[in-house]
């Protein structure tokens, strides 16, 4: 019991999160709330019952954008446009979706094209640093922008459903949209539940078997432990740079058409920027340490926090959003977290 | 009653996970003695230079100054007590003259203005009371590297500093910095002051100090009086074992050239030339060694061949292909390179020992796109056997590593190639007496079965013993070929200080 604790302890994303958890308590208890009753309304609502089928659902983009982050942070590539590789995946995506004849081919081409469309947008900012020397950071962000004005435009001035009153895209003919997993009618957990989540998990396996025994997981890899020592070593920087930069976008591409040939079934104008999965994808890859396992693991619990954040408004009336603070609470203590740990080892150096 | 010691260290133990980097280590220093500490790397001088400076805590021991028990939890605290340190890597503002950084955190004035009159006369009064001149108005980034280390000692001064600690301080010096650097010191310590001087070189302790101890593997395994022991036995007290640094003369007459270098220029820092038209070759079977003081280029012009760094005009052939515009990627299989600074170039720190060891066989030891696991593993213990690198296990963090060891993983992995040419970069920097015979050995071996090899060195025995052919640089230009059998330290110390010629 002791051990485990010190383990904990000595975790860094598990520390963080137990200070989340401590310091979001102090702040119902002086809102007036009792931090216990809302914890585990929390807990129930997330993981339990209906909650829970509702979170495995949400899982799919959360660890799908946690995925494309962490495919760019370990490489070392500060890609934060991911929010606006998963709309044109989306968007584009979506265009395929109704340009091809409705059933198997349009349901793929739909999924290459994101795919395709998502990765492109990432590698202009991957081509942007390494022929150019403008930043990824810089270029990816501002570009989310763009993105997000070019879908708006598209979407209400070229494929916009009259017939509805909401900004979106027609509705997708069901043979073209994701067909729900063959186990969700006996399985209650996964009832409604589509292809999209099978898609995330082996997304996660080929990640993990491409990061620890291919060639270039190795060498993108090194890149993201020390870019200094990549190049000396002979690894093809700005060839790798490209091509992980593509491999981000690409995930997050893929992350956008599924939801909206799944669950959605058609483009919503501004629905996948106001569900900020991009930014929790983000924060998900960094509390996992970039490592996909984690990633997934990280990623169901965030979801779980999502879904248990509406069981607390409705339950015991504290605002959903206060699961977006426990979150954001729980990256600030691991920012510091390891902040501390980097200062403890520069002590250590001679 | 007067203290017997100036400083005492008593039993002084700290322990990181899976080392025990201090193991009761004791320490006594007198006043007004100039106090050598020698050690191999790990041997725990580092940490305890830090327990004494206050920046970490001892698990169990205790510090006694001047006969008074004190226990300092921030170096702040060990500053005002009158410790002073003097780092390796001097702790300067590059751009603020030399007033503004012997006064920083000090300065004269209310506490809102700093009245730079005064403290301008105060380091100028400092500055002649101990004999160490210097121009309180220069920018300390006009001054050469001597004349800094001088700042840092006027830094401590002014915090009053009694007891000097000075860390590994004739690294980068010329030999007429270094033996500068001693009369200070020895000025210092007529004066009442007293310094600690870590050290790995045992030439150095005998003509400056007047007290040695020597660390071990955390623990103190000699104190005694330099005038009682020589650099033999200091030696094998370090390393508990004799060691031979000799080297055996080349087997093979040089041959065909490996590397061509033609009139090469490269800029550097601030767009000023670093490298300024040099010339020369290597052949195989030879060590050609580019003496010179550590800034004069030398590293530019590695950078410049291994093609990290860009070339400004020029040529470089490599086994007779022109390489001066292939990218590094493409011509990486071409040479060996230990480069200058094993932890920022040489390795990853964050990745495993057997990652670190794997780079640039990657391709070798897989099939297609995948890794070889099993070769990976078995590549990694052989060097480890080899190259003797201390460490748990290859899936170990290589910055878990002491930097001779670190070393000897950079060192290992390079010679492994087995390459034609081989770049070497002040191959023994921060290295033991130990793994500088091993790592002297190994650059021989590769000599003898035909290897070109190129080392940058400032190590004056070391240019001596290893050299087919000395070339000296001084401010981006060759500006002496020497023999090394006709040669001495003076000549090799003149022509480093670019007054040979």
């Amino acid at each position: 019991m002791k051990q485990a604790a010190a383990r904990v302890y000595e975790n860094p994303a598990l520390r963080a999160v137990l200070v989340a958890i401590v310091i979001g308590g102090l702040l119902l208890y002086a809102s007036g709330y009792n931090p216990l009753d809302v914890y585990r309304s929390l807990a129930e609502g997330g993981f339990t019952g209906s909650g829970l089928r509702n979170t495995i659902k949400r899982s799919v983009p959360t660890i799908g954008m946690g995925l494309s982050v962490a495919i760019a942070l370990r490489s070392g590539l500060l890609n934060l446009g991911m929010e606006g590789q998963m709309l044109l995946g989306a968007l584009c995506g979506s265009a395929a979706a109704l340009a091809f004849p409705a059933g198997p081919l349009g349901m793929t081409s739909a999924i290459v094209v994101g795919v395709i469309a998502g990765g492109a947008w990432a590698l202009i900012s991957g081509i942007g640093q390494t022929r150019f020397g403008l930043p990824i950071l810089m270029t990816s962000l501002l570009m989310n922008f763009i993105a997000r004005g070019i879908a708006s435009y598209v979407v209400r001035f070229h494929l916009n459903d009259e017939g509805i009153e909401a900004v979106a895209t027609p509705q997708f003919d069901p043979a073209t949209r994701l067909p729900s997993l063959p186990w969700s009618d006996n399985i209650s957990l996964l009832d409604g539940t589509d292809w999209s989540l099978l898609v995330v998990i082996t997304l996660v396996a080929v990640f993990a078997i491409w990061e620890s025994r291919s060639v270039t997981g190795y060498e993108t890899r090194i890149l993201g432990l020390n870019t200094s020592f990549g190049r000396y070593g002979g690894v093809p920087v700005a060839r790798r740079t490209e091509q992980v930069m593509f491999a981000s976008g690409a995930i997050a591409g893929l992350v956008g058409i599924l939801l909206v040939l799944g669950e959605q079934g058609r483009y919503f104008d501004g629905e996948l920027v106001r569900s900020n999965f991009a930014w929790i994808g983000l924060m998900v890859a960094l509390l996992a340490a970039y490592r996909p396992v984690y990633v997934a693991i990280v990623g169901f619990g965030f979801a779980g926090l999502q879904i248990g954040g509406l069981a607390i408004q409705r339950q015991v009336g504290v605002e959903s959003q206060f699961s977006l603070v426990i979150q954001a609470l729980i990256i600030v203590a691991l920012a510091a977290v390891a902040v501390r740990a980097r200062k403890q080892s520069t002590a250590r150096e001679e | 009653m007067e203290a017997r010691f100036e400083l005492e260290l008593r039993g002084i133990t700290k322990t990181y996970p899976g080392v025990v980097a201090n193991d009761g280590v004791d320490l006594n220093v007198r006043k007004g003695e100039i106090h050598a500490i020698v050690g191999e790397n790990g041997a725990g001088k580092t940490t305890l230079m830090s327990v004494l400076y206050g920046l970490i805590q001892p698990d169990s021991g205790s510090i006694v100054l001047r006969g008074e028990e004190v226990g300092f939890r921030s170096s702040q605290q060990a500053i005002d007590a009158g410790l002073g340190m003097v780092h390796q890597h001097f702790k300067l503002f590059p751009t603020l003259t030399v007033t503004e950084n012997i006064v920083f955190g000090a300065e004269p004035g209310s506490g809102l203005t700093i009245d730079r009159g005064l403290a301008a006369e105060q380091v100028e009064a400092l500055a002649e009371e101990h004999g160490l001149p210097v121009d309180p108005m220069a920018a300390v980034e006009d001054l050469p590297v001597g004349i800094r280390q001088r700042v840092e000692i006027l830094k401590a001064l002014y915090r009053r500093a009694k007891v000097l600690i000075l860390d590994e301080p004739t690294a980068v010096l010329t030999p007429n910095e270094r033996d500068n650097l001693f009369e200070v010191l020895e000025r210092l310590r007529s004066s009442g002051h007293t310094a600690l001087l870590i050290t790995h070189k045992l030439g150095e302790v005998m003509a400056a100090s007047q007290h040695v101890t020597v660390l071990r593997r955390g623990k103190t395994v000699a104190d005694m009086r330099t005038a009682d022991t020589s650099t033999a036995e200091l030696s094998h007290h370090m390393t508990g074992r004799e060691v031979d640094l000799s080297v055996p003369p080349p087997a093979l007459t040089p041959g065909e050239p490996v590397l061509k270098v033609d009139d090469l220029r490269v800029t550097g820092l601030h767009g000023l030339p670093a490298v300024d038209g040099v010339s020369f070759d290597v052949r195989s079977g030879e060590i050609v060694t580019i003496a010179g003081v550590a800034g004069n280029g030398q590293a530019e012009l590695l950078e410049a061949i291994s093609g990290l760094r860009e070339v400004e005009s020029g040529r470089i052939e490599i086994s007779g292909d022109d390489v001066t515009d292939v990218p590094i990627d493409e011509r990486r299989s071409t040479y060996a390179y230990i480069p200058e600074d094993r932890r920022r170039t040489g390795t990853a720190g964050a990745a495993t020992v057997s990652e670190n060891l794997l780079m640039g066989f990657h391709r070798d030891l897989s099939s297609g796109a995948w890794l070889d696991r099993p070769a990976i593993r078995e590549h990694a213990d052989r060097l480890i056997d080899e190259y003797d690198i201390r460490v748990g296990g290859a899936s170990e963090r290589v910055d878990s590593l002491s930097g001779g060891n670190l070393q000897k993983v950079v060192v290992g992995r390079e010679l492994t190639h087995e390459s034609e040419m081989i770049l070497a970069d002040q191959p023994i920097r921060g290295v033991d007496i130990g793994a500088t015979a091993f790592i002297h050995e190994r650059l021989t071996a590769a000599r003898d079965r035909g290897a070109g090899v190129l080392l940058v060195s400032s190590e004056l025995w070391e240019v001596l013993s290893l050299s087919t052919r000395i070339l000296v640089m001084f401010e981006g230009k060759i500006v002496g070929e020497l023999d090394p059998s006709e040669t001495d330290e003076a000549e090799i110390g003149l022509y480093m200080a670019g007054v040979g010629s």
